[in-house]
């Protein structure tokens, strides 16, 4: 049994976790679950939106409302559920192949736009799912089972591309402390605006460089760093290593859906408003 | 009263705004106006025109003759010699006509009388104030029709100076041969829309709240349309950052039980085909425009087609239920939009409603009484405890809930599942989900809209089509008079309401008439019935079939020429 509480799913096929015993994807879980009871959070606030991988699979084996979705897609999918219903809290979740390689364009447009949801990046620097090929984040030299003469494309820093793209909130964890990656998701979560997480979490099956050893040894936890000074969030964000931990930057600014002219007036979620007709009528026989 | 003016010009030239001024000024004098443009895909130069159709009666046809045809350039002449019969009366600059046709045409230099009053900008305006004067437009009207254009109270006045100029042109001896037959129709509550509008009205009138698009000719219009309307109505639009950000956006909407579309083109719809196959499995429902032009990859960017019927019914991966829809005309369209959103919306399928660039800018009045508002319904539950996403029933159709709304979980999910929406690969899940999905094709087909005929009880030839050729080929057949033929329209395409069977398998000839190579229409008959057609009129160059053109192919194909 794991800690998980109210966020345990009930569900006949939730219990079947599809994880390899000692995944990096449990302690995230753990981790996630703790952040959602720091924040008072209940299931049914939640909306957990996945793309594809066995990151995304966390939408089954979590109690929140989920929609598991496609590669790479979760943050536009995410972005118009926020935009359609701003009192869910919602979370966009998905591996670094999901988020960095086939999502790179809806990431970094999703930065620009800048709506109120997580997004949670489980970075093992690997493929999972279909078992070992390069990620985007996969180190160089590092020989896989599609480079199986090494990896030699430059790897992917999104936390630095983030700042300089003027994220809301830029942060990276590591699930081998679950205490400190709850506080960072609460701080994501609870900040107003995109926020990203990058969370470095082993795959134990097909990454026998970034081990849970290795994590401990190559991280450590930013001390005295001030996560509005965004020159000094780009300095860190390009230390390679040991690489930093924590909150890396915090740009507070107006978040999309508050731009949104249907939310000046009205709160209430889309979905619960009825038809203008009337409304229409009018305006077609005044105006055309 | 029945006259066609054509206005040829290079882009840059601002005929738009005399189609835009004309249009409203005419409308206002209770003239029943259409309009309608041909345009390349360039920001200057170049040639494109523009028809507008005035008469006392609802005249919703494209012309080719034009009764008035307006040069703006050089160009414009050999642009638009297929627009000249020898009534058409041509007006231009001196040396833009040939010997050729000198018999036919008379000066006129807008431009001039434009520079005299200090900028060639007026040009517009005093073309306007020209026709104006031919049309006996009530000068108050045409003032109204201008400060509704200019806003800003010193362009209006010099706009009115201009009009002024124009008007008094008219006066003149060299055009005292035109009298026109000034006949206005029986007053009605008209408003002047375009095909775009009467889209984006559908789709507000449907209770849409949310659209993502990323922007593509010809379908970009109805988004731009609806940004305008935010501070209006209901409605976030937002521009994506491609077309899979967009379908996908639109589907998270729907998830959050917002009712969504994409406004697109065929390439556009290329890339959302992934979204759509999402939405498929999930049972988000999923409402899609799409504004065809030739294809394939860019094709021509502003041209009209109707190719791209294959391309919805086709795509996407695996089998799963769909309703594709397209409208006759714009009243057709205000209605088919709502009815696609209904169908989605009920069934938790992919809408498809296909239009085209010549529908997207054609614009006319439509009767306001014609507008048929469907009450928006309520599909989206209170979820209870225990709620199941993707329970089993008899028609396939499982309760519908949204995050948030009740006390029960929902999860969706994009592979195959369970009835909570869990991952499954359990063989005989497969299965009965899979005939869960497609069981929903028998509700949406027993709703299908049935096609229109027109025509004699008993015929002998069958014309069948869709979309924006429908006004055109009525128009075709009444000039026509043909006693043995009638006209089978239809506005959804797929699945097919069976009443059509009837007409279909009563004719001896069947003749289809489409914007396609291939005739992918008569190809689906045949697919759904076994039933081939006779013969295929089609019209493949990117411009619209004319009235006078189809008349003179649907006469050929009736005498077996």
């Amino acid at each position: 049994m794991s800690n998980l509480g109210e966020f345990e799913p009930k569900r006949p096929d939730s219990f079947d976790v599809s994880w390899c015993p000692g995944c990096g994807n449990f302690p995230l879980r753990d981790a996630l679950a703790l952040a959602f009871k720091k924040l008072e959070l209940k299931p049914t606030d939640i909306a957990i939106i996945s793309g594809i991988g066995q990151a995304a699979k966390i939408v089954h084996y979590i109690n929140t409302h989920g929609f598991h979705t496609l590669h790479g897609r979760a943050i536009p999918i995410a972005t118009a559920l926020k935009a359609s219903n701003p009192e869910l809290v919602v979370i966009a979740e998905g591996g670094d192949g999901d988020m960095y390689s086939e999502g790179g364009n809806h990431f970094l447009h999703g930065i620009r736009r800048n709506a109120n949801i997580t997004v949670i990046i489980h970075n093992n620097q690997i493929y999972g799912l279909t078992k070992g090929q390069g990620s985007p984040t996969t180190m160089i030299g590092q020989h896989t089972t599609t480079q199986p003469f090494g990896v030699f494309e430059e790897p992917l820093n999104a936390i630095a591309l983030a700042i300089t793209l003027n994220a809301s909130f830029v942060a990276r964890g590591y699930v081998g402390n679950i205490q400190h990656t709850a506080e960072i998701l609460a701080q994501a979560i609870n900040h107003k605006g995109f926020s990203i997480v990058e969370l470095f979490q082993p795959c134990v099956s097909f990454n026998k460089v970034n081990t849970y050893q290795w994590y401990s040894q190559h991280t450590y936890i930013m001390q005295n760093h001030n996560p509005k000074d965004k020159m000094q969030a780009l300095q860190k964000a390009l230390e390679n290593d040991p690489l930093p931990l924590g909150i890396f930057y915090i740009n507070e600014k107006i978040p999309f859906e508050e731009y949104l002219i249907a939310y000046k007036e009205d709160k209430k979620p889309l979905y619960k408003r009825s038809a203008q007709t009337e409304k229409i009528k009018r305006f077609i026989e005044d105006n055309f | 009263m029945d006259y066609t003016i054509v206005l040829t010009a290079a882009a840059g030239q601002g005929v738009e705004t005399i189609e835009t001024l004309l249009s409203k000024a005419f409308k206002d004098s209770n003239f029943f106006v259409f309009s309608d443009k041909e345009y390349m895909s360039r920001v200057r130069g170049g040639v494109n025109s523009t028809t507008i159709r005035v008469s006392s009666k609802e005249n919703k046809g494209y012309k080719q003759f034009a009764d008035f045809l307006f040069l703006f350039t050089k160009q414009a002449l050999e642009h638009s010699k297929n627009r000249i019969s020898d009534n058409t009366i041509i007006f231009g600059e001196n040396d833009f006509i040939t010997d050729e046709y000198k018999s036919q045409f008379l000066e006129v230099d807008f431009l001039k009388i434009a520079k005299d009053l200090e900028s060639a900008v007026f040009a517009n305006t005093v073309a306007f104030g020209f026709i104006s004067a031919m049309f006996k437009i009530d000068t108050d009207t045409a003032y109204k029709a201008i400060k509704n254009h200019f806003l800003a109270p010193d362009v209006v006045q010099k706009n009115i100076t201009a009009y002024n100029e124009g008007y008094k042109l008219f006066q003149d001896n060299t055009y005292k041969s035109i009298k026109l037959n000034i006949e206005k129709i029986a007053e009605k509550r008209y408003a002047l829309l375009s095909g775009s509008q009467a889209v984006a009205f559908g789709a507000l009138s449907a209770n849409a709240k949310f659209l993502s698009f990323y922007p593509m000719s010809p379908s970009t219009d109805v988004a731009i349309f609806l940004a305008h309307q935010m501070d209006k109505f209901d409605i976030v639009v937002e521009q994506f950052e491609d077309e899979i950000a967009s379908v996908n956006a639109a589907i998270g909407a729907w998830f959050g039980g917002t009712r969504s579309f994409v406004t697109t083109s065929g390439g556009g719809y290329a890339l959302m085909e992934e979204g759509v196959s999402l939405a498929a499995m999930s049972e988000t429902p999923l409402v899609v425009h799409l504004a065809q032009r030739p294809a394939p990859a860019t094709g021509l960017p502003t041209r009209t087609s109707q190719s791209d019927l294959n391309l919805v019914l086709y795509s996407s991966h695996g089998d799963f239920p769909r309703a594709i829809f397209s409208p006759r005309n714009l009243e057709d369209a205000f209605f088919v939009m709502q009815k696609a959103f209904d169908i989605a919306d009920k069934h938790q399928c992919v809408s498809y409603i296909l239009t085209d660039q010549f529908f997207m800018s054609m614009m006319y009045n439509v009767d306001t009484s014609h507008l048929e508002f469907i009450e928006p319904q309520n599909y989206i539950i209170q979820t209870p405890t225990d709620y199941k996403r993707y329970e089993f029933t008899k028609n396939g159709v499982s309760k519908r809930g949204a995050p948030g709304f009740g006390s029960g979980i929902v999860v969706a999910n994009g592979n195959e599942h369970d009835e909570y929406g869990d991952i499954t690969e359990d063989e005989e899940l497969t299965k009965l989900m899979l005939e869960k999905r497609m069981q929903k094709l028998n509700g949406i087909k027993s709703e299908a809209l049935e096609p229109l005929y027109i025509g004699p009880e008993t015929f002998k030839n069958l014309v069948v089509c869709y979309g924006s050729l429908y006004e055109n080929i009525k128009e075709a057949l009444e000039l026509l008079g043909l006693d043995d033929t009638g006209l089978l329209a239809y506005s959804q395409l797929y699945p097919l309401n069976d009443k059509g069977l009837d007409y279909l398998t009563k004719a001896q000839n069947l003749i289809f008439v489409e914007q396609n190579f291939s005739g992918q229409f008569a190809q689906l008959i045949w697919r759904e019935y076994g039933i081939k057609t006779n013969q295929l009129i089609n019209k493949y160059t990117g411009r619209q079939f004319f009235v006078e053109e189809l008349k003179e192919r649907l006469q050929n194909a009736l005498e077996g020429k």
